[in-house]
Formats: structure tokens, sequence, C-alpha cells
């Protein structure tokens, strides 16, 4: 990923933390799957022209007719080394024969006309030989025919197809001599074979010629007897089917359709596979917290270990990394994988406190049937949150009794919180079919704002259960929850917001769940709520009208645009709702805080807010508290006088209280309780 | 060579910087420095080196000459005798560039300091106070050096010059990290020391950089004398050290002397003026003031062009193929640029693909916690593989990513034939890993593989001043520079040897021949073709350019049609020979679309992309701008939406829409302001001052229509490739067998 000027950060600048690796480009790869692919055609090329019949691939002009393969002739027999034509060996054999016909002798004599033109040694060739046992065998250049059928033994007669006749004569019409040699039928065709057996030699004449073998049965007695038993043969059949050389093309097409297809896909494997996440275990719980420890005399302040850690818990002082913010370790170890020389080693600490009594598939020992995933489990990360929704969802399925899936009134499953455990359980649920319904207090996956860094570094992508994986590896929180907003309404996820959870009860085998609005039954329970608990509200009284203008969490600073704004309390994230609102334009921004200074949060929030205070593009009222909102405007008490500010829009930040409550009404106990009970 | 203590002439332990220390630092700074004698005329540090030494004079005389703000010519600063210092800006907490050059004017003598050192002896001498004092005084010292390279202390009467040495203070600043934001209340007025900070606004939440700085460059000190907030914001494009004056004494000593801020007024309009002469016109997607710092910090930058280049990667390819480890140390991402040609709309778009640019001051050498990354003096910055621990801090902290992290072990060339390609993301334990960049192939005969394998000559490596003429020497450039043209030398014209292939083709399929004398022509001919494969891939073993062979082999193809023609005519006979011709007649086909591909894809391509993007980056750029798209929507007047819904959307997503950006030929800003002209005629007028963001949304609209026609310009460039591959293996295994066969039958 390139990072160019004005895509950097604009507040600070950082340097990168996800690790730029080589990888090999379509450009690289490209060369070889084309010499895989190429290949793979010759390798189909080979098996196809070693595959299809031998009689179809034609590696000369064609093969030879049956008696010139008898008499063991070779190309060299009758073509002249380097000519094409073969004309005039034929007498070799043969002897010259004349024409009884005018017309042919003249042609004869011109030249025009010579043995192949009618009696072709390839292509075209065909013939009849009379086999002992009433048997003859009927040859084209190359396939074969046999059939029953009384003749004198070892004559051969030479068939001559009418289209050689019909380059010259139009069979079709009755006055061309060439109609006699034809039969009406539909044999008789330009099709059939030609019924004038008097070319050479009167049919009558039946002298024998001088000894050649080849004259043997074209001479003599046998002659007259020999045609007449061919006739009807040559008649009844069309031609035979002669044996088309396209096998080489089908070979041909096969391998390159193989070919192409190969690289492409290869081309797709490596895509798949270049996109494809590595499947994500979900983190074990570990029973005692981890520390980083460094060596400090062999670490290299090379800063691989603070750039891993999620949570900053590392830093580098005077060269060489320090753990800065221990309580922050959540254990996670990318630290130590990624140290080049082992100087950092990860020590067992003191057992972790309130460590939720969960068995494997993150059901509650002490409340079967309630399942807890995600960060209120101890476990932390986004993907290992995931991955638990889908895992107690998965367990979920199994267990639920048939009689209860689909039912209208009672759902198989609530799931409470909608962060990325919730909603990784609800995708999984609604893939696998169960009646569900997700409860979120706020807005959808509202915990990740709290999440410490403003960009958030995904080195692997999120594999969320039917939408596949989500890769954004560095992107910033809004980014993420406006993908997983959008994921919301495309899947149609039975997702109410503003819906907070108040009691958790049973009725017989099956769950209640009580909200502000509705309740729900359902035969199971999975608690996905987070560590940050619901918001604190305001203590003052609250007009009705006004109601609607006070939120407790910022869901999108553009919609503030131009309106006056009132922010309670002064902690990082209503800082930082104060920054982004104080940058929207025509907006004017209040802060309230109950301290008279700042007393906590990140040091760069705390300047920024400064300087804004300076530009005049904020203000803030430290010692005040609110008293009232009305619809219009906001009272304050500021150093004991009382103000009123004209007000468009209230927003709540002053910390939250955290759901353990909750957590004790379902029944999930901690080792901690448990421990003090015994 | 280093002398004892005892013979270090006393005069320069007088020096005001030295004055104080104790005999333990004393005798360590003997210890760790040196003498050096200079004769008259010699240089002992220029302007720009890195500054790391502190020099006292023993005797004779020597000055410090710089080119000043404003001026044309070098002026001496300050000339220094028996007793004085000089090159104090190398004690100050970051290690900045030499401002002036130091010249010996009379033959002498100089105490050679390192600055660490002294910086450390002196923090170990005597009591605190020693120090701070030494250290406000080194302060005095460079600022004042500072101020007198900008060029306005004759300007100021000396207690105002004493006023503002004591209240000014050094800033350090990061690349990217804000000086100031617009709107801020002017505090104070900054010189820049070292390093480049641009001025930039912010619309719409796109950075629009209006201005450059460098060394010597105040900044804001207009808005400082009349006290208004901040017009412009100000970040540091790289490393920088500043001196922050404070205001109201800026304001002071700028009252009582007018012609300062005149001067100052008169520096300014000169430089801006330079400036937007670089600032090309209504032509360019990009234009060079994208990352100037890039530019200026490069000494040996990869340039493709994109005009020329067909996008096919054997840059990429063949880096791979010569290193042992298979990987490639090039990829064809990054930022473009459009070479500005005086007298001409536009010019050349220059890609700055991902490969090392061999910086001045390297942020990886800097960073690498063993030192395995080093400079040598020919200017080339190589690793010294034995050291690298794959920590990755170099590849983290490279700006533009032109160096990775690969697997140590790397498979060889043959990886990758059976294996696809490692998933991107395997866990750092996996495999040990070291950190891999170009190395400019200094160990092959020829050259860089890169520019030798490309078959257009589109890829070069140049020094970035002869990108820029007339760039000024304040960003490394040089007044005179070769115009971009003159970058990629064109060895081999490939319209000639085609011109006469074609005609020689149409000679030989006219002459009759025997069928033999013709089969032996065109089989040869083929075979030769065929092996156009080799020599590319036999670059490790010495091969000079490809660009002769790849010509060669187009001209050879176009002949091989005549041969073809010549040998067997048109007709297709119905066995093994009919499908050599069938076999050869697909491929010379899929060769000749490549070939109109190369000829006229390249050039309309280059002026619909943004930068370089791989095939397999733009599906996912596509979801990018579907991503922005809503963001950029949400919170936008109901007018906004409503355009968008009834006209953009079905814009980017038209079917025949990228065939219509293509056959207009317009570039992406043109095609922006068309459809924005498109827009406002439609609203006639109404839903004035509702329209807040509707650039935003029109420009990424027209991005994604950009996207799908990219998709189908590099599509073309690339989807004859397997069939012309494929088919040539087919066409010699047939034509061994017809050989075969024909020699037998005869």
């Amino acid at each position: 990923m390139n990072r160019t000027l004005a895509s950097i950060d604009k507040s600070t600048a950082r340097r990168a933390r996800t690790l730029p690796r080589a990888a090999a480009t379509s450009d690289v790869t490209r060369a070889r799957d084309v010499l895989l692919a190429a290949l793979v055609a010759a390798m189909t090329l080979g098996a196809g022209l070693a595959l299809v019949p031998a009689g179809s691939l034609r590696l000369s002009p064609g093969p030879l007719a049956r008696p010139h393969v008898e008499a063991g002739l070779a190309c060299a027999s009758c073509h002249a080394a380097g000519a094409t034509s073969a004309a005039g060996s034929c007498a070799g054999c043969h002897g010259t024969h004349g024409s009884t016909r005018a017309g042919h002798q003249r042609l004869l004599a011109r030249g025009e006309l010579g043995c192949v033109d009618c009696h072709a040694a390839h292509g075209t060739a065909e013939g009849i030989t009379f086999l002992s046992g009433d048997r003859f065998v009927r040859w084209g250049a190359g396939p074969e025919e046999t059939g029953a059928g009384s003749g004198p033994a070892g004559a051969t007669v030479p068939f001559v197809p009418l289209a050689a006749c019909s380059r010259c004569h139009d069979l079709a019409s009755p006055r061309d001599p060439a109609a006699r040699c034809s039969s009406p039928s539909p044999a008789g065709s330009s099709l059939g074979i030609s019924l004038c057996f008097d070319e050479h030699q009167a049919p009558t004449d039946t002298a024998a010629a001088p000894g050649r073998i080849a004259c043997a049965h074209q001479h003599g007695p046998s002659r007259f007897a020999a045609w007449e038993a061919a006739a009807p043969i040559a008649q009844r059949a069309t031609r035979l089917a002669a044996g088309r050389g396209s096998g080489a093309w089908w070979a041909v097409a096969v391998a390159f359709a193989a070919g192409v297809s190969a690289f492409a896909a290869i081309g797709a494997a490596r895509h798949s596979r270049r996109s494809k996440a590595l499947p994500s275990q979900p983190l074990a719980r570990t029973t005692n917290a981890r520390l980083p420890q460094i060596n400090a005399s062999t670490c290299l302040g090379c800063y691989a270990c603070v750039d891993a850690c999620p949570f900053d818990v590392l830093e580098i002082q005077r060269y060489v990394a320090v753990v800065a913010r221990p309580a922050d370790c959540c254990g996670v170890v990318l630290c130590q994988q990624v140290c080049p020389n082992g100087s950092l080693t990860i020590a067992e600490g003191a057992p972790i406190e309130h460590r939720l009594r969960l068995d494997e598939h993150l059901e509650s020992l002490d409340a079967p049937g309630v399942f807890v995933a995600g960060d209120l489990g101890g476990v932390p990360l986004i993907k290992n949150a995931i991955a638990q929704g889908v895992r107690a969802v998965d367990r979920v399925a199994d267990g639920v009794p048939r009689r209860v899936r689909g039912g209208a009134t009672c759902h198989d499953v609530v799931i409470v919180g909608a962060g990325p455990a919730g909603l990784s359980a609800a995708l999984r649920a609604q893939e696998l079919g169960l009646s569900y319904v997700c409860l979120e207090q706020g807005t959808v996956a509202s915990s990740i704002r709290s999440f410490p860094r403003n960009k958030l570094v995904f080195d692997q992508p999120l594999n969320l259960p039917v939408e596949g994986d989500l890769w954004l590896q560095e992107c910033t929180k809004e980014e993420l929850l406006a993908q997983w907003a959008r994921i919301v309404r495309r899947r149609k996820l039975a997702i109410r917001e503003g819906c907070r959870v108040t009691d958790i009860g049973r009725s017989g085998a099956d769950f209640v769940v009580t909200t502000s609005g509705e309740t729900f039954s359902a035969a199971r329970l999975i608690l996905a709520i987070g560590k940050r608990g619901t918001p604190r509200t305001l203590g003052c009284a609250i007009d009705d009208a006004a109601a609607a203008k006070v939120s407790y969490s910022l869901a999108d600073a553009r919609s503030f645009a131009s309106q006056r704004v009132l922010i309670v309390g002064l902690g990082d994230s209503a800082m930082e709702a104060a920054i982004a609102i104080a940058r929207q334009p025509g907006t004017t921004v209040a802060i309230s805080y109950r301290g008279k200074d700042f007393a906590r949060g990140r040091a760069r929030n705390v300047a920024e807010v400064k300087a804004l205070v300076a530009r005049g593009r904020l203000r803030i009222a430290f010692d005040s508290s609110v008293t009232r909102v009305n619809v219009s405007t906001v009272e304050l008490t500021v150093s004991g006088r009382a103000e009123s500010l004209p007000n468009d829009a209230v927003l709540v930040l002053i910390g939250g209280t955290p759901s353990w409550d909750l957590l004790q009404r379902a029944g999930v106990a901690s080792n901690a309780v448990v421990a003090d009970v015994t | 060579m280093t002398l004892a203590k005892a013979t270090w002439p006393p005069i320069v332990w007088t020096a005001a910087v030295l004055r104080g220390l104790d005999d333990r630092a004393k005798g360590e700074l003997a210890a760790a420095g040196d003498l050096r004698d200079a004769r008259e005329g010699d240089r002992v540090y220029e302007a720009g080196e890195a500054a790391d030494t502190l020099f006292v004079v023993a005797s004779g005389v020597f000055a410090l000459r710089a080119i000043r703000r404003g001026d044309r010519e070098p002026t001496t600063l300050r000339t220094m005798k028996r007793g004085d210092s000089f090159g104090e800006e190398a004690t100050l907490r970051a290690s900045p560039a030499r401002p002036s050059e130091a010249t010996c004017v009379e033959a002498g003598r100089l105490a050679v300091l390192p600055a660490r050192l002294f910086r450390r002896a002196a923090e170990r001498a005597g009591p605190a106070e020693t120090f701070a004092r030494l250290e406000r005084m080194l302060r005095r010292a460079a600022t004042l050096d500072a101020f007198r390279a900008a060029g306005f202390v004759g300007c100021l009467d000396p207690a105002d010059l004493e006023r503002l040495l004591d209240a000014s203070e050094h800033v350090y600043l990061e690349r990217g990290e804000t000086l100031f934001r617009a709107g801020d209340p002017s505090t104070h007025a900054y010189l820049i020391g070292d390093g480049m900070l641009q001025l930039q606004s912010e619309d719409d939440e796109r950075l629009h950089v209006r201005a450059y700085l460098t060394r010597g460059d105040l900044v804001g000190s207009a808005e400082a004398c009349s006290g208004e907030p901040r017009e412009l914001g100000a970040a540091a494009s790289g490393a920088a050290w500043l001196v922050a004056i404070p205001q109201r004494d800026f304001a002071a000593a700028a009252r009582r002397a007018p012609e300062l801020l005149e001067r100052l007024q008169r520096i300014a309009v000169d430089k801006q003026a330079r400036e937007q002469a670089l600032v090309v016109s209504a032509n360019t997607t990009q234009h060079i003031f994208k990352d100037l710092y890039r530019l200026s910090v490069a000494r040996s930058l990869l340039v493709i062009d994109q005009d020329t280049c067909v996008r096919c990667g054997h840059c990429a390819w063949s880096c791979a193929n010569v290193h042992d480890d298979g990987v490639s140390r090039l990829l064809r991402r990054g930022d473009k640029v459009v070479v500005p040609t005086p007298g001409a709309l536009g010019g050349p778009s220059l890609l700055l693909p991902n490969s090392c640019q061999h910086c001045q001051n390297p942020a990886c050498m800097v960073d690498c916690p063993t030192g395995a990354i080093g400079r040598d003096p020919k200017g080339e910055v190589f690793i010294r593989e034995d050291l690298c621990i794959g920590c990755g801090s170099c590849a983290k902290g490279c700006p533009w990513d032109n160096i990775q992290m690969a697997p140590k072990d790397g498979a060889g060339i043959f990886a990758g034939i059976f294996s696809v390609a490692r998933p991107a993301h395997a866990s750092a334990a996996a495999a040990a890993e070291v950190a891999v960049k170009c190395d400019l192939c200094r160990t092959l005969a020829g050259g860089p593989a890169c520019v030798a394998a490309c078959p257009t000559e589109a890829i070069a490596r140049v020094h970035p001043s002869d990108l820029l003429p007339g760039l000024g020497a304040g960003v490394g450039g040089s007044p005179e520079g070769q115009k971009a043209a003159g970058l990629f030398p064109r060895s081999t014209r490939a319209v000639p040897w085609l011109c006469g292939a074609a005609l020689g083709a149409v000679a030989i399929a006219l002459i009759p021949g025997a069928r033999l004398a013709t089969g032996a022509v065109a089989g040869t001919l083929l075979l030769a073709l065929a092996a156009y494969t080799l020599p590319k891939r036999l670059r490790r073993l010495g091969g000079g350019r490809l660009r002769p062979s790849f010509v060669a082999h187009v001209a050879g193809g176009t002949l091989s049609l005549g041969a073809v023609v010549s040998h067997a005519g048109f007709r297709l006979p119905d066995n093994l020979a009919g499908a050599l011709v069938v076999s050869f007649w697909a491929t010379a086909v899929a060769g000749a679309c490549g070939a109109l591909a190369y000829r006229f894809v390249p050039a309309r391509l280059s002026r619909i992309e943004r930068g370089g993007a791989l095939p397999e980056d733009l599906p996912a750029r596509a979801l990018a701008i579907e991503e922005r798209t809503f963001s950029a929507l949400s919170g936008r007047s109901e007018l906004v939406k409503a355009i968008f819904a009834r006209v953009l959307r079905p814009y980017a997503l038209a079917w025949l829409g990228p065939l219509a950006l293509l056959a207009s030929g317009r570039t992406l800003r043109e095609e922006q302001a068309h459809l924005g002209e498109r827009i406002r005629h439609t609203l006639a007028g109404q839903g004035e001052g509702k329209l807040d963001g509707l650039d935003a949304v029109v420009r990424l609209a027209v991005d994604r229509r950009a996207v799908r026609a990219q998709r189908l310009l590099q599509g073309s460039l690339r989807v004859w490739q397997p069939v012309h591959v494929v088919g040539t293996v087919i066409v010699v295994i047939l034509l061994l067998l017809h050989v075969v066969a024909e020699l037998r039958y005869r």
C-alpha cells in the first residue's frame, strides 16, 4: 500500500504499523502461469494425438488404396523425389491405357486427362476385391468394408466415382453422354459410382495381357464376371465413409482450450489464495495475566514489539523497550512473536480476577444455557470476538431442542449486545436458520469507537460468517463501522438498536429478557455486552419534548453541522466527539465539565482541545453542571452562577457503568465470587 | 591522524565553545578529535552534507559561503579566524544538513571535534549551568547562521538581532507532522533551518498543497506581523528543524526595519512565480506537487513512462528472475507525476513505482538498529545481509514502501512454478525474514535488469533533477536538466523494421517456390519466433537488452505470415498440416492483436489512470471507491443525494460507460468537468447553495467508471498472451510432427 503525502494522517505522522511484506504480484507469476498452461496444452496435445483413431489422423496426403498397399508401394515408388505429382508413373506397373472414347482420347493426347483424374491412388480411390469363400472386401483409401457376395476370387474391380466425371460432365442432364454411366436411382447421383465398364476396353474383350501381376485379374476370362458381380454392389451402397483427417484438428482445438482454461484456473487459484484468510482460532483463555519481560542488554530498540502491540503497552525509552502500561496487557503475545532476537519473553503474572467461569464452548458453568462471547469473557481483539460469536452460536444450534426451532413467540437465542461478537453471532444464527434477535442499547458496534487507536490495523482479514472476509488492512474506526452497518442492512439482520436490557429471568426452561420496550423469551442466551457498560445518564430534569435531542454516543459528527451542541464530560470520548463536531462547518460547541481542569485523557486529545479553544472553535465551562434541558436551551450552573445557553443537541459522554449486575441476574459467576464463597 | 592533547594549540581551548570545559572533557575531546591542515582554497565541507562535526580554527582564515535567499550569487556569510568556531549546527538535537559551505581562505589548521562526543563531554563537564550556557551559545550560533543564510541579518539593527537570537527556540518536526492549522492564532514566525515544509489548505477533506518551503524560507511572517490567524496550514514534508521566533519580537523587529518586510515579500514573490511554472494546466491528473519531497531526497529514481509502458510486467519479472530468492524488488504501484514540458499542455506521465530510490538521507538507514544498511560513496544504499535480523524497522520507516520483508531462504528461481503465491499475511514466526530492496543490479553486467528487460524501453533510472528543469537549487534541482524525452533513449525503433517486414512478407508470398524450400523457410522462421522466450530467461547468464529481440520478434512474425502463405497458400487440408496452419493463424492473429494493443492502448490508458495499478488491485479499488462514495454522501443535502441516485449512479454503472469514456478521449479531469457541466445544466440554476460536496461525489463517480475502463484496457493488453503462448507450443509440436511426417513419406 503506497502512502502518499496527502493520505498521511493529517494530525500526526506515524510510521507504518503493518509490516510491508514482499508478495509475488501478477507480473511475476504470470510468466510462470503461462509456462504451466503451455505445458498443460502440450501434454493435452500429445495425449490427443495419441488417442485419436489412427484412421482419422492423416499425417500424409492420405493412405493408399488396398491394392497398392498389398503391392507394397511407398511414396517413392510413384513420386519422383521432390515432385508432388505422380503423373506418368502409373504406366510403370499398369502400362498405358488409352480410352475407347474419342473425347477422352483427345484429352489424353493433349495431356489434360491423366490416370489420377479418375482413379485416385490416395483420396477418392475406391474398389472392390473378391475374396475366396463368397466374400468381398470393398475398400476406399483407408477404410474397408467386407460383405458377402460371390465373384471370381482374387479379382479386383476399381470403382470410379462419378464425382470425377462431374468435373466436365453434367450428370443431371439426360443428353450428356456420361448420363449413361450413372443409374437413375439415387445411387446414380454424382455421389455414386460410374457404371461404364468400357472406358479402356470393350467389356467383352477378354484377351489376357502380357504377364504383369496387376493385369492378371483385369484381363482374361474372369474380367466380365467380376464386373457383373461388382456392378450391383456398386449400385447398392453409396460411397464409403471416407476417413476424415480432422482428428488432428480436434486434438488441437482441445489442446488450445485446455491451455487457456488452465491459465485461467491457475490465475483464479492464485487470486483466491491471495485473499484467503488463515483460519483464526479463538484465543485460549488464560488463568494468569501475562506480562512481557525485556532483556535490556540485548534489546535493539527496533520498535517491532511497540508496533505490534494493539494496546500500546510497550514503549521505547532510552533506546530499549519497556512495559509502560502493564494494566492494558491482554495476553495476546504478538510482541514475543515479532521480537527479532528473543529479547522479549512472556512471564506469567498474577491470576486474573473476575474471570468468568465458562467451559470451552463458552457456556457458563453455573448457568447452563447462558453463553458469554467477546471482550466480556476476557479475551481481547476483534477477530477473537468474532470467532467466539460463531462458536457460541454453533453450540447453541447443536443443543437447541428441535421443537423450539423457528418458533414464533419464543426465539431460539437472544443475543445481548451488537459489537463484533454479537454481530458475528447474529450472522451465524441467520446462516444456520435459527430464530434470533439481537438487542443493542446504543448503535451497532459502538464499542469499537473506544478502541485505543484512531486507526485500526489488521494483519489478517476479519473472517465474518456468511459475509466472508473483511479485509481492511489499515482503516479508521468510521470505515469499519460503516462497513458493518452496510452488512447489517444488506443481510437484514434482526438487530434492535436503542433497546437496553433491564432484567433477565427464567420461565421454565426458557430465558425471559426484559427491555425498556418489549420482552423476549428464548431457549438460549448469549451475552456479548463487552466491558464498557451502559452510559451514565444526566441526573437532571429533561423536558419530555427535549428527550430526543439528548444522546449518549456520537454516531456521525456530520449530522451536527450548523447546530449548537453541548457536550457533557471531558474524558477521551467526550474530547474526541468535541473535536469531531467542532470541525464541522457552522457548529457552536460548548463543553460542560464538573471538574476544574483537564483530569484525564490522552495528551493528544487535550492538546487538540486546547488548540481549538485558542482558536475560538470551542468553549469549555469548567466547574459546571447541567440543571435542565429544554427544547431550545439548556441551563447550566457554572461556578455557582446560573447560565442559559441556546442549544440544539446535547451529547452526554460521562463514562459508563459496567454491567456486572446483568451477569449476576443471568446467573453467570466469576472465579472471584466462587473464591469468596469457598 | 590523532595528536595528543599536549600538541593541541592552546588557542583551541580558548574558543568560546570550549571554554569552561574541565580537563577530563578536554582530554576526551583531544583523544576523539583531530587536527587537520588546510590549504588555501580547500573545501572543508559542502552545503547539504550531513553535519556531524564541529570545527575550531587554530590558525588561518576560513569562510562560510552560501547563496542567500533572494540572491543569485554566493556570498560570504562569515569569516572565521583563530579561536573562532564554526559548524555548530552539528550539535543540535536533530542532525541537519550543512546550510552553507566552508572553505579555507588562508592556509591554516583546524581542530575537528565529533559533535556527539562534544555534547557528551560538555554535558559531563562541570556544573549544570556550564552546559546550559554552552547550549544557549550553540543555539544562538546556529540560529545566527540560519538568519544569515536567510539573508535578513543585514536589515536588522544589532539590538534587535540579539533580542531575536535570545528569544528564538528550535522546533523539530517529523515527516507529516503539522506545524499549525489554518485558523490557528499566529504565535510565531518560523525560519526553516533544514528540511521541507508544505503550505496546504483542506477543502472537502482533500489536501491541496499551495507551496513548498525549504531551508532559508520564513514561514508565516506576514501573519506574525499583522497578528491575524493563519490562512493556510503548514506541515512538514520531511524531517525539519525550524527556528521559532515569537510573534511579538518579530513584529517589533519588523516595525523598526521596514526594508526587512519588503525584502521578504520580494523573495516570496520570486519563489511563487517559479513554483507556478511547475503547476501544469488542466490536462493532467497529477502534477508534480504531489510529493515534491520525494523528488528532493531521491538520488536515483526509477521512472516508467506510462504512455509507452505496455503493462507487461517484464521489469518486475526479470527483477525476480535475476535474484536468488525469486522476490521482485520492484512493484508497479505508486504515484504518477506529469512532467511539465515548457510550452506544451501537460507532458509525459511518469509512474514512480515502489523501488528503492537511494535517498540522500535514507530513513531506512537511520531506523536500522544493527547498522545493516549503508550508503556507499557512489550514492547507492545497500543492505549488508549478514547483519539484517529481520526486525522490519526499515520497512516500516520508508515512506513509500520501497523496502520490504521477504523470506530468508528463498526458494530460488524455480519457486512459484509449482506453488502458488505465499499468502501475504503469513505470520512472521513462520519464517525468518530479511529486508530486500533494489540493489541496482550492481553484480550484473549490463546494468539494471529491469531496464534491460523492457520490450518498449519505457523504464529508466534517472536523477530527479533531470525530471524538473528549473526546479531550483532549494529542492535539489539543477537549473539545466535534460528534457523528459531524453530520459528514455530509444535504441531500436520498431516502425521501420515492421514496414520492411511487411514488404518482405508480401514479396515472399508472391514468389513461387518449391514446396520444400518454402517449407524450410517458414519452419525456420517459426522456430526462431518461438525461441524468443530464451533470451529473457537467460538473463542471469548475462544478456543484452530485450528491445532488439522484441522488435525482431514482431518483424519476424509479420514475415512469417508471408512465408506460411507462400508455403501453404490459403488451403486448409484436412489433416495434420491443416491443423498446423490453423494453429499458426490463431497464434498469429493473437500476436497481431497484441501488437496493436501494445501500440494504441498505453497512451489511452495513462490518461484515465490516477496512479499505477496492477490488475489484481483494480477490484479492490472499485470497492474502495464504493465505500468512499457512501461516506462522501452521508450528511449531504437531499439534492445531492437525489443527483447521485438519478444521475451519478447510473453513470458509474452504465454498461457501455467505459467505452463511452474511452471513445470520448477525455482525461479524468475533463470528464469530471463535463459531468459537472451536465448536472448544472440539468439543474438550470436551481438548488444553489445546496450543492455542498457534489464535486467530491462527481469525482468518485468518474473514478468508478474509470476503474472499469482501466480493467477493460488492461485486460486487452493481456488477454491475447495465453492464446499466443499456448498456440506457439502447439505450433512447435505440430511443426515437428509435420516435418517428420513429410520426410518419412518422401
